[in-house]
């Protein structure tokens, strides 16, 4: 690959070389590099009354003008010369003697070639040139414009911190950190993609998780060899176990607090910078199915919506296609008044259960994804007023039955209530196959379909950890917080899920 | 991981399911939902003779049967504002369909060259016999066959007797119901109101009774044009399975205290000249019996009854204990009555042990048992040669929310 | 894939009881209180299963106690350790050989009872093949998670049989269950030699120690494995008699479908529940049926070790199907099956216990 970049018709300086001592010299280089875009602030000026030029390079936009301003530029041009300091002759003592006495920033390095100035210039970062010198000081002046922190779009909650993450991957270790007061978190950080640079970090707690797995992700990380980076769906992509399977092997979250007890349960998070959704891996079908609320509220209600969110997670899977299979091959099962009035209201209508299911089903899809295009106030409005005039329009023109109605809406809305939004994805594309089975084969086919995901998802694992733990393998200890939500006293021990290394987390756990 | 290879062979073998057709797939609004049968002999042979013209060397079954069906229309029971595909709702929401033939099974698949609609039995909610079928040699089992082997039945559909024939019963349009057969299944289970009504029997049980040699009873049902009433009781001979004959409605109230069914009704007494009407609430019975002389073996039977006084026209001071246990004895007299005519007519007329002394023997005595089973309703028929006596005891827990309706001045005359 | 080594590889005991379980309870759970009725024409039948449990439990727990002595050898290279190489090709193979017929068994036993069950014009070679399909696509996963589905499935089987016996219970007549004990011995052992017969699985043992985290709980698993079906059988038998009285009871072919088809659940909302109960059994003969095809590669890989994975799945599934669709109808079917468990008893009860004899005999052990 680095070959083929020497080979490209426009001479681009191999960017390993060493700045030039000249001023000139580095700044016409830097120029020609860079094509000289307009947002290319260069600015020149000199130390004191000497002829000592200095120039600081850096990105409009990028960079916190006031910090340069301030801090740089106005140190080096006013206060130096009004502290009456000796300088230093120019040379390698005079950027340490800026480095050291004059420059009021806090983060500041030392660079000496071309490729490591632009990596952290093309960062948001500020390069001090000094004439005479063939090295530069690189400030960190980051300051672009990001999102305030808001409420997590996609993961709200009626309880809980309303933290989300930005883009901004500074702001979202900071957010990690605060909850995280740990001596022993780890952030180790990466760089992916090979021209977008993208900065990426690993985040764990060293003593609870377990080396082998954090060895594996570092691992396949690092076999990530592609131009860009732009959303942790593509690292999710390409770390996954299996990519063939529908169903998701990480986890994907804003909010700082899922991730913070992530870690401490032994698992590892990748933040990404760009994109607020981080990843935490290892996973499971349970923890997919589980909500930080269920932690928040008491035990008895996360129980109880824990409970309710795996009958959903049924239901938005096997809904249309019971109904199918129901009508159309075991009108038997179904108590007699009920068959009795859906063989009525199914008189006139032209197609048979599984047509009239699939109708319905994909447009409620079609209702879903046109729903996401459209701007805020009327998204709102025209999902449920679309849905509820198709409905009932359909229902009147004879087109569908209104069971068939009443079947779709509870799948959409169960599937509303999982709090994956991947996992939720999956069981929409599962739908339709077990639908086709059971048109197929009736309950026979549903029960086939049934055992065939779940064959599927005993093979899954999740970076080595199998998809179905704690159900399969058995691990008796981490099912009190499965389907119930023991209460907090008596969750002793950490999950045994990630293999921690400790796995303690509370003492006596005597309650008050 | 999974081969791939196996994956596309695996997915090839699928797409040959989507392509081959779904052969069970019958849409819910195709379906004859068959609620009500009712099986009688022909009343006509002329259908026979159709059928012997056409073919006479065809196979002959002993019986020719009279089947009822009753379809569900499912269009009718919708009263309207749905329907906007439907030509000409009909006002009916059942449909009879009556069909000849020597089998069940040949008689189902006649239906299908009539009706639209296959007929689908497993919302079938009544089966209704007539006497005359329940009194033929082993017809009544023959007409029950088909029903219990088919898997597609149920075994909890309820078996009635019809006195006279059955298809009338079917055949009445009820005012409140839309569906004759559901009207019947819901009236067989009133029987918390009246201990009239023998307790429901479901083909499964039937099938118990017909292999075990015990006699059995089954309920009876009468009809006229717009009603049913289902009271009285028909009584099977447990090794011939035949239909001996009917007990009447009271006779039935009295099989129902001493095989311990009652689940609720009403009793009537008249103290001086005045009728007093209890409620009953529970019943419960013990069988007492004096075993030593195998051909006088002695039987009591012990009712207990409790209920509260609902109605009543004589004024008295209801509050008072005597009057209480006078009322209490005079009903404990009227269930006695009652039970002796039922004995009387089982046990001396029809010489069928519906009461359950068989089975009393067979759970207290089976050494017993095991000699005089052969011998107990018949041969030397030990059974007609007991005697069985009852004694009543009834306890009145309340007397309702008033004492007295009216005074009445001590010497008026009515 | 599994490159991360931290992974759980290995059975805990607890999870071989229920894989044991699984196994056993299979096609037997459906006809046996026809055959237990059949011979005592009481309730005490329940002692006819006890007994027939018993037995079974005891020959589980030798052969667990054979497979425990050699912790890490699959069962070709302990035999061969015992009676020499050439005896082991020839016992394995045989092994091979009944478990082609258990699966092709099992799955024609799905395909009957669906056909008479659920459906009425599909015919009932699609409907096994269906059923072969997700045999295959479980049996080419990892073993691992084959006997993770065991873990998953019983809990939900076991719950759905308690069910039905909780609601029907209330059908119980007792005059069906009363006289308590009528039968003599000679009647409750001849019950006793059908339960045994149809409780075949615990041979499993024999293949599935060396995947156990604690090898020497095989015997103890085993025993703990069979408990759950026999218990089991015995609340079915007595529920079955007591509502359906034994006379009626030996004339219904299936009886413990018949026992679901009573339910009724209160307030009307599911009726005929026996499809319910039939699909959630399918689970159950899902899971015994993999076993045994997993059994069977392994058996016939120990021997010739020439082929893969999936060239044996490739090769042995149309002789499964083809095995599978010869018995032309339910009496073939259930001939089959007898004479399957004769030959099973030989196989799989007899020639390990000889086995064992000749290993405490010899001294063979692990060590070797």
């Amino acid at each position: 690959m680095a070959s083929q970049l020497k080979r490209r018709p426009q001479q681009t300086p191999d960017l390993s070389t060493p700045l030039y001592p000249r001023l000139e010299e580095n700044l016409t280089a830097i120029k020609q590099t860079l094509g000289n875009p307009q947002d290319l602030i260069v600015r020149t000026f000199s130390i004191d009354n000497t002829s000592l030029t200095c120039a600081v390079v850096c990105f409009d936009g990028l960079v916190d003008s006031d910090l340069i301003n301030d801090k740089v530029v106005k140190h080096i041009q006013l206060t130096l010369p009004a502290s009456g300091k000796k300088l230093p002759p120019p040379g390698e003592e005079m950027l340490t003697f800026l480095l050291r006495e004059v420059l009021s920033t806090i983060e500041v390095k030392l660079e000496s070639t071309f490729e490591a100035m632009y990596d952290r210039v093309l960062a948001g970062d500020t390069a001090l040139f000094v004439d005479g010198t063939a090295q530069t000081i690189v400030i960190d002046s980051r300051g672009w414009q990001t999102r305030t922190i808001d409420e997590p779009v996609s993961e709200g909650l009626v309880r809980g911190p309303r933290e989300g993450f930005t883009e901004n991957i500074r702001d979202n270790t900071m957010l990690v950190r605060r909850r995280v007061r740990d001596v022993q978190l780890r952030f180790d950080t990466m760089n992916v993609g090979r021209r977008s640079k993208t900065d990426l970090i690993i985040a764990y707690m060293q003593d609870i998780a377990n080396p082998a797995l954090v060895q594996e992700v570092k691992r396949r990380l690092a076999t990530i060899d592609v131009d860009e980076v732009e959303e942790s769906g593509f690292i999710e992509q390409w770390i996954e176990d299996d990519f063939l399977s529908p169903f998701p092997q990480c986890q994907v979250t804003e909010r700082p607090d899922k991730v913070a007890s992530a870690l401490f349960q032994g698992r590892v998070a990748i933040l990404l910078d760009g994109t607020p959704m981080g990843l935490i891996v290892p996973v499971t079908f349970s923890m997919l199915l589980h909500s930080p609320e269920d932690f928040y509220e008491r035990w008895i209600v996360g129980t109880l919506a824990r409970l309710l969110r795996y009958v959903a997670a049924f239901l938005a899977v096997f809904s249309p296609a019971l109904y199918v299979a129901l009508v159309t091959y075991h009108p038997g099962l179904i108590p007699s008044d009920l068959a009795f009035s859906i063989a009525a209201t199914r008189e006139g209508v032209p197609f048979p259960a599984f047509v009239e299911a699939l109708l319905m089903v994909a447009t409620m899809e079609l209702l879903q994804e046109a729903g996401l295009r459209l701007p805020k106030p009327i998204g709102q409005t025209v999902g449920i007023v679309g849905g509820l005039v198709i409905g009932e329009s359909a229902v009147s023109a004879g087109l569908v039955s209104p069971v068939m109605v009443i079947v779709v809406a509870l799948t959409a809305i169960a599937s509303f209530a999982i709090p994956a939004y991947n996992l939720a994805l999956t069981f929409r594309m599962i739908r339709f196959v077990v639908m086709f089975a059971a048109a197929i084969f009736g309950l026979y086919g549903v029960v086939l379909m049934f055992v065939a995901i779940f064959i599927h998802l005993a093979n899954l694992t999740s970076l080595g950890v199998p998809y179905l733990t704690p159900f399969a393998p058995q691990l008796l200890n981490d099912w009190k917080d499965l389907l119930l939500r023991a209460p907090v006293t008596f969750m002793r021990k950490r999950p045994e899920t990630g293999q921690p290394k400790d796995h303690i987390r509370m003492k006596t756990g005597d309650a008050p | 991981m999974i081969d791939r290879r196996f994956v596309r062979t695996a997915l090839i073998g699928l797409c040959a399911f989507l392509t081959s057709g779904c052969w069970d797939q019958v849409p819910i609004e195709e379906r004859g939902f068959v609620i009500g049968v009712a099986i009688d002999f022909p009343r006509s042979s002329a259908a026979e003779e159709t059928a012997e013209k056409e073919a006479p060397d065809r196979p002959e079954g002993r019986w020719r049967f009279l089947v009822t069906h009753q379809f569900v229309v499912p269009g009718g029971l919708v009263s309207g504002s749905q329907q906007r595909g439907v030509q000409g709702s009909a006002n009916e929401a059942f449909l009879n369909l009556a069909s000849e033939g020597d089998s069940l099974l040949e008689i189902s698949s006649e239906l299908a060259t009539r009706s639209s609609r296959i007929p689908f039995y497993q919302h079938l909610k009544v089966l209704i016999i007539s006497e005359e079928v329940a009194k033929a040699n082993h017809a009544f089992a023959d007409a029950l066959d088909f029903f219990l082997r088919d898997p597609e039945l149920r075994r909890s559909s309820k078996v009635m007797i019809a006195k006279g024939d059955a298809r009338p019963v079917l055949e009445i349009s009820p005012i409140n119901e839309k569906l004759p057969a559901m009207y019947i299944n819901a009236v067989a289970e009133n029987i918390q109101k009246n201990a009239r009504i023998l307790p429901e029997i479901w083909l499964g049980e039937c099938h118990e009774n017909l292999m075990n040699e015990h006699s059995f009873v089954l309920p009876r049902i009468t009809s006229n044009e717009k009603e049913v009433k289902v009271a009285g009781a028909a009584v099977f001979n447990g090794k011939s399975n035949r239909m001996v004959g009917f007990l009447g409605e009271e006779e039935t109230e009295g099989l129902n205290f001493l095989t311990d069914r009652v689940k609720g009704g009403m009793l009537k007494a008249v103290l001086d000249r005045e009728l007093v009407t209890f409620n009953i609430e529970s019943a419960s019975r013990k069988i007492k019996a004096d075993i030593r002389h195998k051909e006088r073996m002695r039987f009591v039977y012990t009712i207990t009854c409790e209920g509260v006084i609902d109605e009543t026209f004589k004024p008295m001071n209801y509050l008072s204990k005597d009057a209480l246990k006078t009322l209490q004895d005079h009903l404990a007299k009227e269930i006695e009555r009652m039970a002796r005519d039922t004995i009387r007519k089982v046990h001396k007329q029809m010489k069928t042990d519906v009461l359950g002394l068989g089975t009393y023997l067979k759970q207290e005595h089976p050494h017993l048992w095991k000699q005089l089973k052969h011998d107990w309703e018949y041969g030397r028929n030990y059974f007609a040669s007991s005697e069985i006596d009852v004694k009543a005891t009834v306890y009145i827990r309340n007397v309702g929310e008033i004492n007295t309706t009216e005074t009445r001045s001590r010497n008026e005359v009515r | 894939m599994n490159n991360v080594p931290y992974a759980d590889q290995k059975i805990r005991t607890r999870e071989m009881v229920i894989i044991i379980a699984n196994a056993v309870i299979g096609v037997g759970i459906l006809t046996f209180p026809r055959s237990i009725a059949k011979e005592t024409d009481a309730f005490d039948g329940w002692i006819s299963v006890l007994i027939g449990g018993a037995a079974v439990c005891l020959i589980g727990w030798l052969l667990g106690k054979l497979a425990s002595r050699f912790p890490t050898r699959t069962y070709f290279d302990y035999v061969a350790l015992i009676v020499g190489r050439p005896f082991a090709y020839l016992l394995t193979l045989l092994f091979g050989v009944y478990s082609i017929l258990m699966v092709s068994f099992e799955v024609r036993a799905v395909g009957n009872i669906a056909k008479q069950y659920l459906f009425t014009n599909t015919p009932v070679e699609m409907i096994t093949l269906a059923f072969l399909l997700i045999v295959q696509y479980a049996v080419a996963g990892s073993r691992m998670a084959l006997l993770r589905l065991n873990l998953i499935f019983l809990p939900i089987v076991l719950l759905v049989i308690l069910m039905v016996q909780m609601y029907t219970l209330r059908f119980l007549e007792w005059e069906n269950v009363r006289p308590f004990f009528s039968s003599d011995w000679m009647t409750l052992l001849k019950g006793a030699k059908g339960v045994t017969l149809s409780m075949s699985g615990p041979e499993i043992v024999l293949f599935y120690t060396l995947l156990m985290k604690r090898p020497q709980d095989a015997p103890k698993s085993v025993i703990l494995g069979l408990a759950i079906p026999v218990l089991l059988y015995m609340t079915i038998y007595m529920v079955i008699i007591g509502v359906f009285s034994a006379a009626v009871a030996k004339n219904l072919t299936f009886p413990t479908i018949e026992l679901a088809k009573g339910v009724e659940v209160p307030g009307g909302f599911i009726e005929r529940v026996e499809s319910l109960f039939f699909t959630i059994w399918i689970m159950t003969i899902f899971n015994t049926s993999t076993i045994w095809f997993d059994l069977t590669i392994t058996t016939l890989r120990s021997v010739f070790t020439r082929f893969s994975k999936f060239t044996w799945i490739r090769m042995i599934s149309p002789i499964v199907y083809l095995i599978a669709m010869s018995p032309q109808n339910q009496n073939e079917f259930l001939t089959f099956g007898d004479r399957l468990s004769y030959f099973g008893v030989v196989i799989a009860y007899v020639i390990p216990l000889l086995l064992l004899a000749i290993a405490k005999l010899r001294g063979v052990k692990e060590s070797d």
